[in-house]
C-alpha cells in the first residue's frame, strides 16, 4: 500500500455531506488532512457533474462508490451511467437489505442476482464489489454465508470490498480473508476493532485498535488490492478526527516508501498547464519531433 | 493475463478508469518533468504504471555531441519521479533523441546506445523501473528498427533492468513478421499497438491483433499492452477499442 492508493469512506462523515456546501467543506477537510481520494456513498442528492467539480476542486479522486443495493441489483445501467459521469471504474454493494440468508436458497437467489449486475457492469469496463458485515458469517445449512456468496458468484462480475471490522465481529480473519481473494479484492475498508469499557466490540481509528494491520496490507498488497479505503461506521467524537488519526497512523506506520509493489496513481502540480497539449491522442514515444 | 492501457494524460484518468482501462501510460517528458522543480503529487483514478516519450529529441543519446552528465542526471531523476508515482516501465523510443546524423556510422550510433543503457540500467534498477527499448519504423528513426535490433543492444547491455518493448504498429509499418517476437520473447517486457493504416485506434479499420496476441502469449508474456495510437474521436473511439481488443485477447488467450 502506497500513500495514493489511501481514501476516506464518505459514509464515515455522511452528516456532512447532505448538501452541496457542506459537502464541500468536508471534502476541503478530507484534503487537507492528506486522503488523495474518496470513496462517495451516503451523500446527499447531489448530481454527478456537481459532485465531479467539487472533487476536482479539491484534487481529490473518487475511486469507489456504494450505490443502494437494489438499484445494482435491478437497475445495474444506472449504475454504469454514475459511474461514468464520475469517472470511477469501482462499486460495491454495500449490504444485503431485505435478502433472506436463513436459507441456501436465499443466499443462492442473491448470488445470480449479483451474478447477473456484475456483468453488466463488467461488459461496461467497470468493477462490482461485495461489501460485507458480520451476518454473512452465519452458517446456514452448514455453509458460511460469504463463503458461499463468492462460491456462487463469478469472479470477472463479483469481487472482494472486505470490511476489516466486520469480518472480526464475524469471528472471522481479516488476513485470512485477503489471502482467499487474491486478484479478487480490488477494494477493502480499514476499520480497526476494539472492546469498550463494557467489553462490547466497536469501531475505531486504524491503528487505535487490536487488528492486526501489518498483515492485513501484506495480505491485501499480496491480493492485489487497488484502494485502501478507510471507514468508521460512528466515531467517538468527531469523524474528521477519526480520519485524521487513521490517516496519520496509516501514513506512519503501513504505507511502503513507494514504487516498489501495486503500481499506483499519482500527478504532479507541475503538469497542469499540460492539458493544453494533453488532448486524448498518442502518447507516443516514437516521432522524432515528439522526442 | 494481458492488462490493457492507454498512453494519455493523467487529464484522461477518469475516462480511462471508467472505460475499463487497466493503467495509464503517462510521458515522462510531460508528467514527471525530469529537468523541472518543485513537483508535489495527488492520486489519479486509474494505475499509472508506464510512461513513454523519455529523452526529449534535444538531448541526444547517439551521435556527435552526447552530454553525459545531463543524461544520467536526467535518467536518474525521472527514474525517481517514477517510482513515486508507482511506474515501473519507462519507454525508450525517443526517435529523435536516438537519431543519428549524416556522417555518423550505425555502428557508432550502436557503441554509443549501448553506453547510455549500461549506465542507465543501475540507475533504474536503484529506483526499481525498467528501461523498455523501443524498436521505431524507418520512417520516424533511422536507428533500432526491428525487434532483432532492439534485442541485440539490449542484450549488449546486459543489465536486468533494460529490456525490450514490442509495438505491433511500429512491426506492421516495416512489415516485420510477429515471428521476431518468438524469436526475442525473453527480454519483452512492455507492448505497444495501433492500427496500421493512419495508427489509428483499434477497431477503426479492423485491424486483426490475434497473430500479435498469439506470438505474445507463446512466448509467455503476461504483461501490459498499451494503445498507443492517434484518437479520431477519443470518447467514441476508447470503448470500440477496448471491446475490440478484449474481443480478441478473447480468442486467443480462450
Amino acid at each position: 500500500m502506497k500513500l495514493p492508493q489511501v481514501a476516506a469512506q464518505l459514509y464515515t462523515v455522511r452528516d456532512h455531506c447532505q448538501t452541496v456546501s457542506d459537502l464541500a467543506a468536508s471534502l476541503k477537510k478530507i484534503r487537507a488532512i492528506g486522503y488523495p481520494a474518496v470513496q462517495v456513498s451516503a451523500i446527499g442528492p447531489i448530481p454527478e457533474d456537481e459532485l465531479v467539480k467539487l472533487l476536482a476542486g479539491e484534487g481529490l479522486v473518487c475511486c469507489a462508490t456504494h450505490e443502494p443495493g437494489e438499484k445494482i441489483l435491478n437497475d445495474p445501467p444506472a449504475v454504469v451511467a454514475r459511474l461514468k459521469k464520475l469517472g470511477c471504474r469501482y462499486t460495491a454493494y454495500p449490504y444485503p437489505a431485505n435478502v433472506n440468508f436463513d436459507t441456501l436458497a436465499g443466499i443462492h437467489d442473491l448470488a445470480g442476482k449479483l451474478n447477473a449486475a456484475g456483468k453488466v457492469l463488467n461488459d461496461a469496463g467497470l468493477v462490482l464489489g461485495y461489501h460485507n458485515h458480520s451476518l454473512e458469517f452465519r452458517r446456514v445449512e452448514g455453509r458460511l454465508v460469504l463463503e458461499e456468496i463468492y462460491a456462487r458468484t463469478d469472479p470477472r462480475f463479483v469481487q472482494g470490498e472486505i470490511d476489516t471490522y466486520w469480518v472480526q465481529h464475524g469471528g472471522g480473519d481479516p488476513v485470512d480473508w485477503c489471502r482467499r481473494l487474491k486478484n479478487r479484492l480490488p477494494l477493502i475498508h480499514l476499520k480497526d476493532y476494539v472492546a469498550d469499557a463494557k467489553s462490547q466490540p466497536t469501531y475505531c481509528a486504524v491503528g487505535a485498535g487490536n487488528l492486526n494491520w501489518p498483515e492485513i496490507i501484506r495480505a491485501a498488497d499480496a491480493a492485489g488490492c487497488q484502494w485502501y479505503i478507510v471507514e468508521q461506521d460512528t466515531a467517538h467524537g468527531d469523524p474528521f478526527d477519526e480520519l485524521q488519526r487513521s490517516f496519520d497512523y496509516i501514513a506512519e506506520r503501513l504505507c511502503s516508501p513507494s514504487g516498489t509493489t501495486v503500481p499506483v496513481v499519482a500527478a504532479w502540480d507541475g503538469h497542469a498547464g499540460r492539458a493544453s497539449h494533453g488532448a486524448p491522442g498518442r502518447g507516443g514515444d516514437a516521432a522524432p519531433t515528439r522526442g | 493475463m494481458f492488462e490493457l492501457g492507454v498512453c494519455g494524460s493523467i487529464n484522461q484518468a477518469p475516462t480511462l478508469a471508467a472505460a475499463g482501462v487497466d493503467y495509464l501510460e503517462e510521458n515522462v517528458q510531460a508528467f514527471l518533468a525530469p529537468e523541472k522543480d518543485g513537483l508535489t503529487f495527488t492520486a489519479a483514478a486509474l494505475p499509472i504504471s508506464a510512461a513513454c516519450c523519455f529523452l526529449p529529441g534535444a538531448l541526444k543519446c547517439v551521435g556527435p555531441v552526447v552530454d553525459a552528465p545531463r543524461l544520467l542526471r536526467y535518467g536518474e531523476t525521472a527514474f525517481r519521479r517514477a517510482r513515486d508515482a508507482g511506474i515501473e516501465i519507462i519507454v525508450f523510443g525517443s526517435g529523435g533523441a536516438r537519431t543519428f546524423p549524416d556522417g555518423w556510422t550505425r555502428e557508432r550510433a550502436r557503441e554509443q546506445f549501448i553506453d547510455a543503457l549500461r549506465q542507465l540500467g543501475p540507475l533504474a534498477q536503484k529506483h526499481s523501473v525498467t528501461i523498455v527499448v523501443e524498436p521505431l519504423n524507418r520512417a520516424e528513426c533511422n536507428f533500432i528498427n526491428s525487434l532483432a535490433e532492439g534485442a541485440n543492444v539490449v542484450r549488449a547491455a546486459a543489465h536486468p533492468n533494460v529490456r525490450l518493448l514490442a509495438d505491433a504498429y511500429h512491426m506492421l509499418r516495416d512489415g516485420e513478421s510477429y515471428d521476431e517476437i518468438l524469436k526475442h520473447g525473453a527480454l519483452l517486457r512492455h507492448a505497444h499497438l495501433a492500427e496500421n493504416s493512419n495508427r489509428a485506434a483499434p477497431g477503426v479499420n479492423g485491424e486483426d491483433f490475434r497473430p500479435f496476441f498469439r506470438a505474445l502469449a507463446r512466448v509467455g508474456y503476461q504483461g501490459r499492452v498499451s494503445i498507443e495510437c492517434s484518437w479520431k474521436n477519443f470518447e467514441v473511439e476508447l470503448p470500440a477499442a477496448l471491446a475490440c481488443l478484449r474481443q480478441q485477447l478473447a480468442e486467443v488467450t480462450g
